[in-house]
This record gives C-alpha cells, structure tokens and sequence, in this order.
C-alpha cells in the first residue's frame, strides 16, 4: 500500500481500489475508514466490576465482566 | 517523560488546519474579533508529547511517542479523540483540536477543544500489547487529562474498548473513594461501563435533525423527497434510516466499493442488510443498479448528504449538483470553489460544524449522566439531543439572516463570538 502521507488512507483496508477518492493526500476522517479492530475478530469488552460502578445491572451487552 | 512543546511562530498550515485557520479567520474578520482575543484563539493552550515504553508479547520493550493538543478551554474542560494511526503528530492534532473547539462552542456545550493520538499502526499490535500501550499511555498523561479538565473520545482506530481500558487506568491511579467519581473522564465508553444509550446514532440523527429543521423553515415536506447518501457508514446509514422513517426516498449511495441507484427508491434497512453480509459493500444490491462513480453527485435528487469524507464537492462536480440541499455529514466534504458555485446557484448547505455535531452533544450527555448519577433512556436521549440541536440550528439561521451570511459562515461566527463573550467577561489573568 502507498504511504499516504498525512492520511488515514495509508492503514485503510479500501485504499487500494476506494471509489470515494483517488486524492488520499491528506484525509483526517472518513466513514467508510476500517477500523483496526474490526477488521478481524471483534475483540469482548472487558469490563471491571469497579469500571461498571451504579451501571452494574445494565450490562445489556453481555459483556464478560472481569473481576 | 512529560514535555511542553512551544508553538512556533512559523506554524505550517497544511489540509486541515489551513481550512480551520481560513475559516476562523473569515469569521473573526466579520465580526472584528478583538485581536487580543484573536491571538489567543490563534494558538493552542497546551501541547503534549509523551513518550513511554511498553513492553511486547515478544518480550522486549518498544518507546511509543503519544500527544495530546489541548486548544481552548475558555468555555469548560477540553474534549476530543484519540486516534491510533502513524500520521498522528503535533500539526494534525493541533488542527483538529481547534476544530474541536469552534464545534463545542457553536454547539453551545460547556466544553474546549483538544485532540491527540499515539504514533502507531495498530495493525502491527496484539490486542494485550494495545491494550498495555493504551494503558501506559494513559498512564503518562497522568493528570493532564481528567473528568473536569480533558475528556477522551474515540476516534481513528480506538473504540469503547479503548475508552474502557483508559478509564480503568485513570480511575485506578485514584484513591478508592474517588474512583466513581471519575467514570466521565472519557465518553464513547461501554454501555456497561458507563456509556450512554444512542450514542452510535447520535450523529446520523443529528444530520436528520438540521434536515428536518432545515425543511420545516423552508415549509418542505420530506414525504417523498428523494436523498443520495455518500458513505453508508454510521452517519450516513443513521441519517438515511431517519429521513425514511419521515417518508423520504433513498434513491442512491456511494460507499468504498462504488455507487449504486433507483430512481424509484430503496429500502434503507434492506441494503444495510445486504451490505452486513457482503463485507460492508453496497454494490449488487438486488433493488439497485450499479453507477459510475463520476455520475454519483449528478443524480437527479432533492437532497444530497456527503457523510464519508472531505473534498468530495470540488468545482469539477458542484455545476452539475441537482439538489437544492447539501447537509454536511461527514467533514469538509465541500471544498471553497464547490461552495461558491452551489451558493450562487441558490443551493443551500447545512455545514458540518452545525450538520455533524450530533455526536459531540451525544457525548456531552453520556458526561453528564455519569456526572450526575443518571442513567438516561434511549427516547430520553434522542429527545434531549433533539432539543439542542434545535437550539444550534435557530441559532445558526438567525445569524445567518442577520449578518446576511451563509449558514456555514454564521456558524463559525456564533462559536467565536460565544468565545470572545466569555474573554470579556472574565478578563484576561492578571
């Protein structure tokens, strides 16, 4: 992939065939940028029983609460 | 490893903060901003360069260089992201964290702007080593960031999860009787770790919102009205989601993949749908043809709604706009010839400062509920979120017809105006 320099387009997924834009000199927010994490396996939310605080039975996410 | 940087008297002004200069200048030249004032608007309050080392799944230990641009705070605590990507530095954060200022005032919150990241692909990092250099990194910022002095979002490559792991961080540098008090030192958390209800639509809603207002001063009825959408994305899938709801018709969208088209319309949810299960793209949607992605802004529609990127209405494609509404999804999708030209040919823009700001205000609330020990609902929120950004358009109009100004200029005026009250009346120290 070519060194977008100053662009988010140098670590997008898109970048090589983006039928967006084909100036990726100097883009700072795109919506169709992938984000790192997405990209391969969703990563669980790690949540501390201290992090949670009065929102404890809220978790309608189910995340895997770490103690 | 803290270090003040000092701003140079030559700052490079490139991209994003030629356009954030260019702008605050117009406005400030308008309305004769107060030079002492402008100079203080002109630079950033603090900069930061962190530098901290962090130790590999491999063992060895890697040195990560962090920032975090603090620009005004004149009206309450700085607030703006943190993003990941090996183009972060001093100059782009410096930029964005100015933008981050004008919006929250215009937006009429008690926030700053600020803005920073760490230097890194985070491709090249495990899940652990990213959540140890998020961590140390937070670590290093120690208190120059806090719940009521500078509030993290995510931003390129970080996320609630990012948001979570800085949290803890902070919150476990604090003395156990303190630490519930500091679940508002980042916003874009987990819902279960103190995030707010209907914060991934906040800003789709909020481009819907200044549509519909936008329409009910002009005595338009959305029912019918057919909008294209650049971007289906969260901003631009939310908006297109709402504005069908109110009876409009989505007759194309351009995502990464290319462009498709039905003049007849088609369904929002059906080709979210469809996109989810064919990696994000939009095209062989079954109800739609494929286009050249030349053509996309040419199409034949009431409302056009640019939501992925910036530079995407240029003078090449502003001539052949046929809509007689640009609501500004993403950031500076038009650029100032595109302006000049669809002004002049009576369109309207609603600005991405006013347009996208949505989700700022959705993190403003996410702040304020864990301040106050609240827990909101999701209609409460998409209420409340109505409400202000209701205030922010009227705002935005009224000046406009006052100063016999464009929306976007308007918008830039009242944020640096609210700025300049808030100078005068609290004087300069000493």
């Amino acid at each position: 992939m070519k060194d977008y320099r100053r662009s988010i387009c140098s670590t997008c997924r898109h970048a090589p065939y983006c039928s967006l834009t084909t100036d990726m000199s100097n883009i700072s927010s795109c919506s169709e940028y992938v984000h790192h994490l997405d990209t391969g396996e969703e990563p669980t939310y790690m949540v501390s029983i201290e992090m949670m605080g009065n929102n404890r039975q809220r978790n309608k996410r189910k995340e895997p609460v770490l103690n | 490893m803290t270090t003040l940087t000092k701003t140079s008297k030559k700052t490079r002004k490139q991209g994003m903060l030629d356009n954030v200069m260019r702008q605050f200048d117009n406005a400030a030249d308008i309305i004769g901003l107060n030079p002492n004032i402008r100079k203080i608007l002109e630079v950033t309050n603090n900069e930061f360069v962190v530098h901290f080392p962090v130790r590999m799944d491999n063992g060895e230990v890697e040195i990560f260089t962090g920032y975090r641009v603090q620009h005004n705070n004149a009206l309450g605590p700085y607030k703006g992201g943190l993003r990941y990507h090996p183009t972060v530095d001093i100059d782009a954060a410096k930029a964005l964290a100015m933008w981050m200022t004008w919006k929250t005032s215009l937006a009429g919150l008690p926030y700053g702007g600020a803005k920073g990241g760490i230097q890194l692909d985070p491709s090249n990092y495990s899940l652990a080593e990213l959540e140890r250099i998020t961590r140390r990194f937070t670590y290093a910022l120690g208190d120059n960031i806090g719940p009521e002095l500078d509030i993290p979002a995510p931003d390129v490559n970080t996320n609630p999860q990012t948001m979570a792991w800085i949290l803890d961080t902070y919150m476990s540098t604090k003395s156990p009787s303190e630490r519930s008090t500091n679940m508002h030192v980042v916003t874009g958390k987990p819902i279960g770790a103190g995030g707010s209800e209907g914060r991934d639509r906040a800003t789709g809603y909020g481009v819907f919102l200044n549509i519909k207002f936008w329409a009910e001063h002009k005595k338009v009825d959305l029912k019918d009205k057919k909008f294209i959408v650049q971007g289906f994305g969260n901003v631009g899938y939310w908006a297109a989601h709402f504005l069908e709801k109110e009876g409009a018709v989505m007759t194309a969208v351009q995502d990464a993949y290319g462009s498709i088209a039905n003049e007849d319309g088609m369904s929002v949810e059906e080709l979210m749908e469809y996109a989810t299960a064919n990696k994000g793209s939009v095209l062989g949607f079954a109800d739609a043809v494929p286009i050249d992605k030349n053509d996309f802004f040419a199409l034949n529609c009431d409302i056009c709604i640019p939501s992925a990127l910036g530079n995407q209405i240029t003078a090449k494609n502003a001539p052949k706009i046929k809509a007689y509404l640009i609501a500004e999804g993403a950031n500076g999708p038009t650029d100032v010839e595109a302006e000049e030209i669809l002004l002049k040919k009576g369109i309207d823009i609603l600005p991405d400062i006013l347009c996208n700001s949505g989700g700022v205000i959705g993190s403003y609330f996410e702040w304020l509920q864990n301040r106050n020990g609240e827990i909101w609902q999701l209609d409460e929120v998409m209420a409340k979120l109505e409400k202000k950004m209701g205030e922010s358009f009227k705002r935005v109009l009224e000046t406009s017809q006052r100063r016999k100004a464009d929306m976007r200029t308007a918008a830039f005026i009242i944020a640096i105006e609210r700025l300049e009250e808030a100078y005068v009346q609290r004087g300069i120290f000493p």
